[in-house]
């Protein structure tokens, strides 16, 4: 199970407080401090797939950076058990139960996926003998035969695709965060993704996963949870979220709920005012 | 931390490093392929050059019309190829021919004209030549050498003619016997002694700065660190894996030179005739020592250039900068290396401690087989300290996440268009470097280029240069001058004080200077350069330029630009005041001074972290070197004043001058202290100050 509670992380980033033309001699910049993840609570069990949508610039990376232990959060925690249910402490620990995979984790281009593989099973603490097997069983799941021993740098992007999953897979964790699994692969590669991801939430495995592509979410999910400018703007089955807003797909909720959050807020500003 | 997991990213790195073909390829060609090259191709010029002036026939004219004397320089041209091995081809000319044409166009390399006297011998003589011809400058100095040799023998034959037993009084009047001392074996540890330390610096660092940068912000740029930072990997194990392969990597770099300059040797001692005069029965037996000594230095330096320059590097933004950084880097580290190679620069205790500087100094002595156990030690010792700490920062203010989210620290802000600097930003602690390292050159080589030319007034000139680096540094990086600067107005306590302060820690360095000399004589040496020119520019002037101006300059440099960048970073104040003391007096470059120079710094110290101005600071600096000036013009004044001079007679009197000194501090630090001072600023002033400063 993966729990979050309260986090919050905020960024010192620089602004430009005028809009003149920037001279030679002068820019005028300040910095502000902002909140990309905004006190944000959230759980999944096992055996669920959790789409985590927003637009972009919303602060879903940052959130999955937090979940996957990545990034350490301002404030607020990530709680993480094993499987006989005892909360883990240690990050290192934490770290073992999940296979984290976003448009961001590249991988070592001087090395084949199989000597890639190996040296990461070696510090997963696995067994010689044990991920060899691991490796084999990987190498059939996502049809890596033609590839495998060739280096990185060489394989389309597809196949690295399928390296990186194989990455996530080598210790078989329990929790799965992909950022934007899917996000420029054809139809092909990015189907064979949703397939993986069902059949391990059919084993009993947690996904968390973002995405842009809505009619994706609708028919993967088990819940939602929607994030705009850091904050919640809503959590619960796809379905339900369809009813509440009374639209027909996610894509519809997803732009009522938004323009509802910016039409409350500017009234806020007016009633201010 | 798990070594097994280190050991696996260990591999990981050094797998990585040596399967980027373009990084292993220039390792391996600058030792195996450009030095050999190099080497070959200068002794083949060298060999073809010698060949050239022996074996070569110059082509001279003569323009005479006298016959006879053509003959006598005909027959002295030809005997030199008996005696000097000299080729020439004799020719006559006419007079009317363009000589300087003729040698251009390389007709002749040379022309003479002789003048003759009636019976044909040689008057004068007139060489034509063309120095910046190679050919046409070397037959001009053969040409002189027949000369001189004929010369001599006219003298002789007059001579001979006059004095009846001249070749019998010629004779060497007595024989000079040389007996060398040094062995076979000190001559080529000291030729070894000035190549190898250079040669060793050069190849550590190109080794260390070669992959540091990959492994460190080129992993970010490149995207595998987030990877990486997936894996249940400590902070400490990711850092120490990438530190020993650097310091892998740079003695793999390391070995391949000592490969490729021990192939070179083996070439010179099999080709060339000098090598029979420098290694004939020379016992390499002796050298063993040296190697196994310099096998334990090496790889202890190669860790602590590994460890400040992953650091150095982790606080880059990117690849980019960190390029930028390495250069300075490169630059600081060099100095320390040519340390080494500067004549009678020895290695002492002192030098010891100084990093870099020390291992260079070391592999020196080594081959000149002065060993010496408790120098080595200190050597050893300090370095492996020095690394300890660095290693202990690296993992502990590093860690990935820092790395890999944040904008990099940006240590050096001066590599920027100054459209895209922040307004008010606060130097990092890599400008402090580069500013100093700027500082440091304009004052040492224009500084004593000025002196040497114009005297005083060069010092003015220096002085201002000094002033205006770190101002005119600060203005392009548009810093924050009131903080960085300190400029506020001083308080009136804080300025009494500062000159309370400023007699009394002048009574107190003279008593320390004099025990200071009776102590270590030899400090004294040096001390007198400033003083010398004291003398020549005059009582205003030197008032001036010595008593005022540097003060000012000085106060900008350190109580300004260092200490006010450094107030501003994560490190205690403390530290900071004893940093920017103990810069400031190593920057004087003179033992005596660093010892007294520093109390001044901390006294200094104190009054900017008490009065928040640099003024006061400004006004103790001008105060005190004045007084100098003063009393070397007029030192009838200084004894007038009780303490101020001594003569180091009475011990007795310098124990008393010394109570007093202390007294008078102790009465200066009551007067400025805002804190528990005697005008300590009252609460309602202290909340309007605090509300002033937060604004």
């Amino acid at each position: 199970m993966i729990e979050a509670r309260n986090l919050k992380k905020s960024f010192i980033r620089n602004i430009n407080t005028t809009n003149e033309k920037k001279s030679f001699l002068s820019s005028k910049k300040t910095k502000e401090e902002f909140f990309a993840v905004n006190d944000i609570s959230l759980a999944a069990k096992g055996g669920e797939i959790l789409g985590i949508l927003g637009p972009n610039g919303a602060g879903k990376t940052t959130l999955l950076r937090m979940l996957g232990n990545l990034m350490t959060p301002t404030s607020g925690e990530v709680i993480i058990t094993d499987e006989a249910g005892n909360i883990l402490t240690k990050e290192v620990d934490k770290k073992k139960r999940i296979g984290y995979l976003s448009g961001n984790t590249k991988l070592y281009n001087r090395f084949s996926t199989r000597e890639m593989l190996l040296m990461f099973a070696d510090i997963y603490g696995i067994e010689k003998e044990e991920s060899l097997k691991k490796i084999e069983e990987i190498e059939t799941v996502l049809d890596m035969s033609t590839f495998i021993d060739n280096r990185i740098e060489k394989l389309s992007t597809g196949q690295t695709q399928r390296a990186n999953i194989a990455r996530c897979l080598i210790h078989s964790p329990d929790i799965y965060i992909f950022d934007e699994p899917t996000l420029g692969l054809d139809v092909i590669s990015s189907d064979a993704i949703v397939k993986f991801m069902k059949n391990e939430k059919e084993k009993g495995k947690t996904v968390l996963y973002s995405t842009h592509y809505m009619e994706e979410a609708q028919y993967l999910c088990d819940n939602i949870f929607m994030i705009y400018e850091g904050k919640k703007l809503a959590f619960d089955t796809p379905k339900n979220l369809m009813e509440k807003t009374n639209t027909d797909n996610l894509r519809d909720t997803f732009k009522r709920l938004i323009e509802t959050t910016d039409n409350q807020e500017t009234k806020e500003v007016i009633d201010e005012q | 931390m798990s070594s097994k997991i280190i050991w696996t990213l260990f591999k990981k790195e050094i797998k990585d490093i040596f399967r980027d073909t373009k990084t292993i390829v220039i390792t391996l060609m600058v030792p195996l392929v450009l030095y050999p090259l190099v080497f070959l191709g200068s002794m083949l010029l060298m060999s073809s050059m010698m060949k050239e002036s022996t074996v070569k026939t110059y082509k001279v004219a003569i323009i005479s019309d006298n016959q006879e004397t053509v003959n006598i320089l005909r027959t002295e041209l030809k005997d030199s190829l008996e005696s000097r091995k000299y080729h020439f081809e004799i020719s006559n000319i006419e007079d009317t021919e363009d000589k300087e044409k003729l040698i251009r166009d390389e007709k002749y390399d040379v022309i003479l004209k002789p003048e003759s006297e009636a019976d044909g011998s040689i008057k004068d003589i007139t060489v034509y030549g063309l120095t910046s011809i190679n050919r046409s400058s070397t037959a001009i100095s053969m040409i002189d050498n027949v000369l001189d040799d004929y010369k001599r023998d006219l003298i002789d034959n007059n001579l001979r003619a006059i004095i009846p037993d001249y070749d019998k009084l010629k004779k060497d009047p007595f024989k000079t016997n040389k007996v060398n001392f040094s062995t076979k074996e000190e001559t080529t540890g000291m030729l070894i002694g000035y190549i190898m330390p250079f040669m060793m610096t050069v190849s550590v660092i190109t080794g260390a700065f070669a992959v540091s940068i990959d492994l460190s912000v080129g992993e970010k740029e490149r995207g595998t660190l987030e990877t990486l930072i997936t894996l249940p990997i400590k902070n400490i194990e990711f850092m120490l894996a990438k530190f020993f392969a650097i310091t892998a990597f740079s003695l793999f770099s390391v070995a391949l030179n000592i490969f490729s300059y021990a192939l070179m040797g083996i070439y010179i001692y099999n080709s060339m005739k000098l090598s029979n005069m420098l290694m004939g029965g020379l016992k390499f037996v002796e050298f063993i020592p040296s190697f196994l000594i310099m096998f334990i230095v090496i790889p202890l330096f190669a860790c602590l250039v590994s460890a400040i320059s992953l650091c150095v590097d982790f606080t880059a933004k990117s690849v980019k900068e960190a390029n930028n950084l390495s250069t300075v880097m490169m630059l600081v580290f060099m100095m320390g290396g040519i340390v080494a190679d500067i004549p009678n620069v020895k290695l002492n205790h002192w030098l010891a401690l100084v990093p870099v500087a020390n291992v260079t100094l070391l592999i020196k002595e080594l081959f000149m087989l002065n060993i010496d156990a408790s120098l080595i030690m200190t050597v050893v010792l300090s370095t492996l300290i020095y690394t300890l700490v660095v290693v202990i920062i690296m993992t502990k203010v590093f860690s990935s996440e820092d790395v890999l989210f944040s904008d990099g620290m940006r240590s050096i802000k001066i590599f920027e268009r100054r459209a895209n600097m922040k307004e008010k930003q606060i130097p990092g602690v890599g400008d402090i470097v580069f500013m100093f390292a700027i500082m440091f050159l304009i004052s040492n080589f224009a500084g004593s280029y000025f002196i040497l030319k114009s005297g005083v007034l060069g010092l003015a000139i220096t002085q201002g240069s000094i002033l205006l680096v770190p101002i005119l540094y600060s203005w392009y990086m548009k810093v924050d001058f009131k903080n960085v600067y300190s400029i506020k107005m001083p308080r009136f306590n804080e300025i009494i004080g500062a000159l309370v302060l400023m007699i009394g820690s002048y009574i107190f360095n003279t008593v320390l200077v004099t025990w200071l000399m009776d102590l270590l004589p030899s400090l004294a040496a040096n001390n007198d350069s400033i003083e010398e020119l004291i003398g020549t520019g005059g009582f205003i002037p030197s008032l001036f330029i010595i008593g005022i101006m540097p003060a000012f300059a000085e106060e900008a440099a350190f109580r300004g630009f260092l200490y006010g960048t450094l107030k501003n970073k994560k490190i205690p104040i403390a530290a900071t005041m004893v940093i920017t003391a103990v810069v400031f007096a190593a920057y004087h470059m003179n033992l005596l001074q660093f010892i007294y120079v520093t109390i001044m710094g901390l006294i200094m110290s104190y009054m900017i972290f008490n009065s928040k101005s640099i003024f006061v600071t400004c006004i103790f600096h001008a105060v005190n070197n004045s007084m100098s000036v003063v009393f070397s013009y007029y030192p009838k004044v200084a004894e007038k004043i009780p303490f101020i001079t001594d003569d180091g007679s009475d011990p007795k009197r310098e124990l008393i001058a010394l109570f007093v000194a202390i007294g008078i501090l102790a009465l200066g630090f009551f007067i400025s202290d805002n804190k528990i001072g005697i005008f300590r600023v009252r609460n309602k002033e202290k909340t309007e100050i605090a509300s002033k400063e937060s604004n």
